[in-house]
């Protein structure tokens, strides 16, 4: 139960931020890329977070960073749960030497050093916000491809699927009908999983100065803050804190989101338990033929 | 009557007053002076953050971001005169230096009795071998100042102590700048040095220090050498670790980890480490500036009328007081800083109607009505590159986007990492790119003419006489006389966009050394300021004879008490002269 309460509270807190996002220009006191106060302003009731570095209002601009935190989060997710899937389930489904090649590919990424690669991705290919979800999508998919993998194996072999192949359905009508529906809870979790992962990794780069300097993101916000010694002197209550503050709480909504997510696929995953039974019955006689073996 | 009475008591009122005033005065004015007087400090060892790596410190080891690589060689290697930036040549190595009347060769007398750090006799010879290596070698920061401006056609040397220097066209700075720019290496070591680039030995030279030790991007360790000509350094051992972050360097400083920092205050944290115990602020009069290098090569910006109108548009008052919180000046014309005995005065002008003007008047309009300006049917979007670890030009970028869109004309701006930077500006792949100039750039006058060609591209039918003009000059002073005409063609056409240029403020632990020297164009972090007898020769104060109080700004309430105790006896003086003389007529009344 307690699982369903953390999903809610993620979920409003997600929503409130989606909000947030949506209506920037409403919400916002202030255009975030002018100059509409003294630089290293402190807070006051005009500015209620103060000013950054060349005088614009923070609160605004981590208003309006929410919306790409929240772009690169879902979009990416977005890419890499489809991708994710789509191996996941071809390669569980299909086995022998497809599974075989896509799983050693899967091998591949998933032994890459994540922020370094990234950080040399970043480099090469020049800082825009599609290069960016293109390189944290095609680099974080493979977990979700096999986990999925590993939860198709085992739905492929319940009864219904069984009956389905031997009534002669094609692979892509079974895939389809009846493995797909079988996994969207998982998928579900998988897809909240990648889109914390990318809000972290958008956050970390930008950080880093590796995104598009003039692109409000909350890592954006940070890197001015850390470069220009906000960390040394007061303005880190107003002007670390508060980017911090707001990628932790999408993260951990996320978070909780995902947590009620697959708590949901446990269950369901128990009611599957009684349904694959033909694979006990598979395992039962194998003793059996083992002494005839023998 | 009455109001002799009056007179009379204020007299005698006044005479205490002004006995008191005149001894605060007196007593303020000396104290910082009796603090000078002492002895050059010595100090056991001392730890020094940089901010980055800079190979293994010979001439060749020069690696982007720009930073304190010529100083950091100094304190390994030496000049044959002391310092490039100087009014007059001080000798170093070399004890004199003479030119022949057409200024085109040179007889240079060395010192006697140096040594190399490893006990060889430095001669004659070493210094014929270095200027012939850097002129034939693999080129580096160095060689362009023996083979292009000046050419020198020949060194020899002519006995252990003297050399001859010929150049191909009058050199009458040779002493001024060129030799005192050079780094001198022991021939007998790089004779067998076949890739300079690559060599990675620790560096043998003549200077006040040994480097004894070189992690890579981690840290320097060196060793006073105390048979140093000049006499013992005053610091026996200086640690120097590699801290590319600002703010971890900073931190180090203020919780006493490390004595100083080569990085110059950020104006956002002067206020902060002024009032840290300990530590205390002096301008270092670094060369240094921000500015924009266009690429004339490609349109638009072949186009003189709108680069004109760039120049134009570009508030740079607005970009001293927002980057660098008015801790700067604007940037000038005349590319070279204005601190430099070449500069030449030339005031940017802000003027985006003007711009306008010269747009339309170009044929440079906006035709489709989005805003932006067309040329020759395209929009005029240009872009520019930055390096991404340095925020203020990242943030100074972001400004001038918006102070161009105004005239119609669209930025965009990649930020690079320094090393993709240095590649693409080396390359000259780029419309426009932010650039910062260090002191070689700002201060030195056959680096001007050097950058023009090389650097800056800069083609102008009139530079190219003038050019030719500064060739031929065979005094100093006539060479000073072209370079300032070749900075008033820069009024109307310059050959980059100076912005501005930063104050530089260094912060240091008073507690544990006070003898650095803040040098004309280089900050405090050099040799100078460690060997005692640098700064009688340079005619430059350090920092404990600069009262500590006035160049931390802490002690304003000296210069308060002696501007107010000066007031105060003045106007006693006053009152008391203006007294005696109406007393005077009072009796000749009588």
């Amino acid at each position: 139960m307690s699982g369903t309460l953390l999903g809610r509270i993620g979920a409003a807190t997600l929503i409130l931020f989606v909000v947030a996002a949506v209506f920037a220009p409403v919400l916002a006191p202030y255009d975030p890329t002018l100059r509409t106060a003294q630089p290293f302003a402190a807070p006051s009731f005009a500015h209620l977070l103060g000013a950054n570095d060349v005088g614009q209002d923070i609160l605004s601009e981590l208003i309006f960073a929410s919306r790409l935190s929240l772009t690169v989060g879902i979009v990416t997710a977005c890419l890499a749960t489809v991708l994710g899937a789509t191996v996941g389930v071809v390669s569980g489904y299909l086995r022998g030497p497809v599974d075989g090649v896509l799983m050693r590919g899967v091998d591949v990424i998933l032994s890459l050093p994540f922020l370094p690669l990234m950080i040399v991705l970043a480099a090469f290919l020049g800082q825009n916000t599609t290069n960016l979800i293109l390189v944290i999508g095609l680099l974080i998919w493979a977990r979700p491809a096999r986990l999925i993998r590993s939860q198709v194996l085992s739905v492929r072999e319940s009864g219904h699927v069984q009956a389905a192949r031997a009534m002669g359905a094609t692979h892509g009508y079974v895939m389809i009908r009846h493995i797909l529906p079988r996994i969207t809870p998982l998928v579900a979790a998988q897809f909240v999983r990648t889109a914390n992962v990318s809000i972290m990794l958008e956050a970390s780069l930008a950080f880093l100065g590796l995104s598009d300097p003039f692109q409000k993101s909350w890592g954006a916000i940070l890197f001015y803050a850390n470069a220009r010694s906000a960390f040394l002197a007061d303005a880190w209550l107003w002007w670390v804190l508060p980017p911090g503050l707001c990628i932790a709480a999408v993260v951990v909504s996320f978070a909780f989101l995902g947590y009620a997510l697959e708590e949901r696929v446990d269950s369901r995953l128990r009611s599957i338990l009684p349904a694959s039974e033909p694979q006990k019955d598979n395992e039962a006689p194998t003793p059996v033929g083992g002494g005839t073996l023998r | 009557m009455r109001t002799m009475v009056i007179r009379g008591a204020l007299r005698r009122s006044l005479r205490p007053a002004l006995v008191a005033a005149l001894g605060l005065l007196i007593v303020v004015a000396l104290s910082p002076a009796a603090g000078g007087a002492q002895e050059p400090q010595q100090v056991e060892k001392l730890t020094i953050a940089t901010e980055a790596d800079k190979g293994n410190l010979t001439p060749y080891s020069f690696r982007p971001p720009p930073g304190i690589h010529s100083e950091l060689t100094g304190l390994v290697y030496d000049t044959l005169f002391l310092d490039p930036y100087t009014e007059e040549p001080i000798p170093w190595l070399a004890t004199e230096a003479t030119a022949s009347s057409d200024a085109t060769t040179w007889t240079v007398t060395l010192r006697d009795g140096v040594a190399w750090h490893d006990g060889e006799e430095f001669t004659a010879e070493d210094v014929a071998f270095t200027y012939d290596y850097y002129r034939e070698g693999p080129s580096n920061r160095y060689s362009h100042h023996a083979s292009e401006v000046p050419v020198i056609e020949s060194v020899e040397a002519l006995d252990a102590s003297t050399v001859e220097f010929t150049c191909a066209d009058p050199c009458p700075t040779l002493d001024l700048v060129t030799l005192a720019d050079l780094p001198i290496l022991p021939k007998h070591i790089w004779e067998n040095v076949a890739d300079p680039q690559t060599y990675s030995d620790l560096p043998v030279g003549t200077g006040p220090y040994r480097l004894v030790e070189y992690v890579e991007d981690q840290s320097y360790s060196f060793e006073a050498n105390e048979d140093y000509f000049l006499g013992p350094p005053a610091v026996q051992e200086i640690d120097m670790p590699i801290v590319p972050d600002p703010s971890s360097m900073f931190l180090a400083l203020e919780s006493g980890q490390v004595d100083t920092v080569t990085r110059n205050v950020p104006p956002e944290l002067e206020e902060r480490l002024e009032e840290t115990e300990n530590v205390e602020l002096v301008e270092g009069k670094r060369f240094s500036s921000v500015f924009y290098r266009f690429n004339d090569e490609r349109p638009p910006l072949d186009q003189q009328e709108l680069r004109r109108a760039l120049d134009l548009a570009i508030d740079r008052q607005a970009l001293v007081d927002t980057v660098l919180l008015g801790s700067g000046r604007v940037g000038s014309p005349s590319f070279m800083h204005p601190d430099s005995e070449w500069y030449r005065p030339q005031d940017a002008s802000f003027d985006p109607e003007q711009a306008n003007t010269i747009l339309e008047d170009a044929g440079i309009s906006d035709s489709d009505g989005d805003g932006i300006r067309e040329s020759d049917g395209e929009p005029v979007s240009l872009s520019i590159i930055v390096p991404a670890n340095d925020p203020q030009q990242i943030r100074t970028a972001e400004l001038i986007t918006q102070q161009l869109a105004k005239i119609g004309v669209e930025l965009e701006t990649e930020s690079l990492d320094p090393g993709t930077l240095s590649q693409r500006q080396n390359a000259r792949d780029f419309e426009l790119s932010s650039f910062q100039g260090v002191p070689h750039l700002l201060g030195d006058p056959t680096q001007m003419i050097e950058s023009l060609d090389s650097l800056l591209f800069y083609s102008n039918p009139e530079y190219e006489m003038l050019r030719s003009e500064w060739f031929q000059a065979t005094t100093a002073e006539q060479q000073s006389e072209v370079l300032s005409e070749i900075q008033a063609l820069f009024a109307e056409d310059p050959p980059a966009f100076t912005l501005y240029y930063p104050d530089t403020k260094y912060a240091y632990n008073a507690s544990a050394y006070e003898g650095w020297l803040p040098a004309e164009g280089h900050g405090i972090h050099h040799k100078w300021s460690l060997i005692p007898a640098a700064s009688e020769l340079m005619g430059v104060e350090r920092v404990s004879q600069i009262t500590p109080e006035e160049s931390a700004g802490g002690g304003r309430a000296s210069v308060y008490a002696l501007v107010g105790a000066g007031i105060v006896a003045l106007l006693a003086l006053g009152v008391l002269l203006w007294r005696r003389s109406a007393h005077k007529t009072d009796e000749d009344q009588i």
